[in-house]
């Protein structure tokens, strides 16, 4: 019983989070769409690294990416747990996601902070 | 929680067999495979970053070869073109979505009606989106300085 309680108060922490990353995620998206458009302007990849000198770029950019993975990480690990009935299967594909979500996460912060440093004038 | 064997055989949700695939329905499994194809995306977005840094060589080459592949070209472009649509598509329906958890638009005309326009509306803002870009690209040939050199220029 104290189990079963358990389960349920995880899955609508979940539900919870789902939500409200989606709404983070509402302003986020709209600023995404007019930053690519601004990244096809410039075809030249110094011109992109130029613009990861504004903070608010970087910041928005981080977020986004953080935000993003997390609410694709809760959403398809309730697809996985919706179409694969065998529970070993189920339990080794949510681990895999929830480690390629981290390691993206990861590898995402950390490069847009070096490309946000790599703009610092060091002279 | 004694009898074990009916709690395992018991039929589970979704039911997709039994039903004939409507507006509603169809859009609800579109939302799934939009937000999974965003994820993958989204992935491979955080790992482009990563080789704009580490490997801005091989990030390049990898780009000369898709333009010069025709086949992967037009893969790459479809896949493209498909995450456009995707994140068009989930943010409304996703927008959709809340208001269903605060209780609004329920009824079955409601829902019929808000999914069609989400749907076109999706659709509608590919196209739109991918015409500007393409208008960007072609005005970039023509005489467009980029304001990162404005402000370079000024320093």
């Amino acid at each position: 019983m104290k189990n079963n309680l358990k389960k349920t108060n995880d899955a609508s922490s979940a539900w919870l989070a789902q939500r409200i990353s989606a709404v983070a995620l509402f302003p986020l998206l709209i600023w995404f769409v007019y930053f690519i458009f601004v990244v096809a302007e410039y075809r030249d990849f110094d011109l992109v690294i130029s613009m990861f000198a504004s903070p608010f770029i970087v910041l928005f950019l981080a977020f986004f990416i953080n935000v993003g993975l997390y609410h694709g990480y809760l959403g398809v690990k309730e697809i996985i747990e919706d179409y694969v009935h065998c529970q070993k299967a189920k339990i080794s594909l949510i681990l895999m996601f929830k480690f390629i979500t981290i390691i993206s996460a990861v590898a995402g912060i950390c490069s847009i902070l070096v490309l946000h440093l790599s703009t610092f004038n060091i002279d | 929680m004694k009898n074990n064997s009916m709690e395992k055989n018991r039929p589970i949700s979704p039911h997709l067999s039994v039903y004939k695939l409507q507006i509603t329905s169809g859009l609800s499994i579109l939302h799934r495979i939009t937000g999974a194809y965003l994820y993958f995306g989204l992935v491979i977005f955080a790992w482009l970053i990563f080789t704009l840094v580490y490997y801005p060589d091989s990030l390049e080459a990898f780009i000369v070869t898709l333009g010069n592949n025709i086949f992967l070209k037009i893969i790459s472009k479809l896949m493209l073109f498909g995450w456009t649509f995707a994140l068009f598509y989930h943010q409304l329906n996703g927008l959709r979505h809340l208001f269903w958890d605060i209780g609004k638009g329920f009824d079955l005309k409601t829902a019929t009606r808000t999914g069609w326009l989400v749907f076109i509306l999706a659709i509608m803002l590919t196209f739109g989106s991918w015409f500007l870009a393409c208008k960007y690209y072609s005005a970039q040939n023509v005489d467009v300085i980029p304001e990162a050199v404005i402000i370079e220029e000024n320093e």
